[in-house]
């Protein structure tokens, strides 16, 4: 018997995976209390360390499972 | 490509590292506080310097290194090779009278198989003797050796096998192109000879 090819239905996952928020410290911050740079570091996302300007000075992260993509 | 099975091990567990990637050249302040984060946290660190792309940029890097006082780059002069390379060191003061000897990885064609990456890289255990198992230890200089392994929680005989299995398989990696891992014990950095020059000023001798 011959049967049409249909067309395959295009499917959403069901949960969709949430990108982790931006989180941000600034490197004055960063030198003033290491133990808060260390557990935002150890959250999903890491942290972004930055200077007084906003410019991003390094990313770290203590990663949990496979290292995430780094947004600039 | 590693050979070395313990990394391996390491890289299975969670919050094993901390890794922080600078996006252009780094201050050596910065690259210190990684390494302070990773003794605080008695973490490995791994610094990826992703802005890094050619042997000049990572001479000019390890030249801003330099300038701090806890940073020593060194020419280094492996027994046995013969080569016109710049071997280069790289050590970092713990702050607990150790130097931790630091591991580079990098794109470059001269660079031992075991330590090419798709980025720069300085690698580090910056704590102590924490190694149980390692007891032939340099009294004051850490290095990946010298990390911290209970979390693995390994028997003695577990230990010495993944011991024998690193050695063998980085040797089969380096042996093809008549390498060895031997000299690369002190050496961060394999680079062509003639960046060798522009890091006379750099270099401190032991």
């Amino acid at each position: 018997m011959f049967t049409m090819p249909t067309t395959r239905k295009t499917t959403t996952p069901k949960t969709r995976k949430r990108q982790p928020k931006r989180r941000e410290i600034t490197i004055e911050e960063f030198d003033r209390d290491r133990s808060k740079a260390i557990a935002a570091a150890r959250k999903p996302g890491g942290v972004y360390v930055v200077d007084s300007e906003g410019k991003l000075r390094f990313y770290m992260v203590i990663p949990h499972d496979t290292i995430p993509d780094v947004r600039w | 490509m590693t050979g070395c099975q313990f990394a391996k091990l390491i890289a299975q567990k969670r919050e094993r590292i901390v890794a922080a990637a600078f996006p252009g050249l780094t201050s050596e302040i910065d690259v210190s506080r990684l390494f302070e984060t990773g003794t605080d946290t008695h973490l490995p660190v791994i610094a990826l310097f992703t802005g890094i792309r050619t042997e000049a940029a990572l001479i000019e890097q390890l030249s801003i290194l330099a300038r701090g006082s806890r940073w020593r780059i060194t020419r280094e002069h492996p027994a046995g090779l013969i080569t016109d390379d710049a071997m280069i060191g790289v050590e970092w003061q713990i702050g607990n009278g150790c130097v931790s000897s630091v591991m580079g990885f990098a794109p470059f064609a001269t660079m031992p198989v075991t330590r090419r990456a798709p980025y720069v890289c300085l690698a580090a255990w910056p704590g102590g003797h924490d190694n149980p198992h390692w007891t032939h230890y340099e009294r004051d200089i850490v290095h990946f050796l010298d990390t911290d392994l209970t979390a693995l929680q390994l028997t003695i005989p577990k230990y010495r096998s993944l011991t024998k299995l690193s050695r063998s398989t980085t040797e089969q990696l380096l042996t093809e192109l008549g390498d060895d891992a031997r000299y690369y014990r002190r050496v961060a950095f394999r680079l062509q000879g003639s960046v060798a020059e522009s890091l006379r000023d750099v270099f401190v001798s032991r």
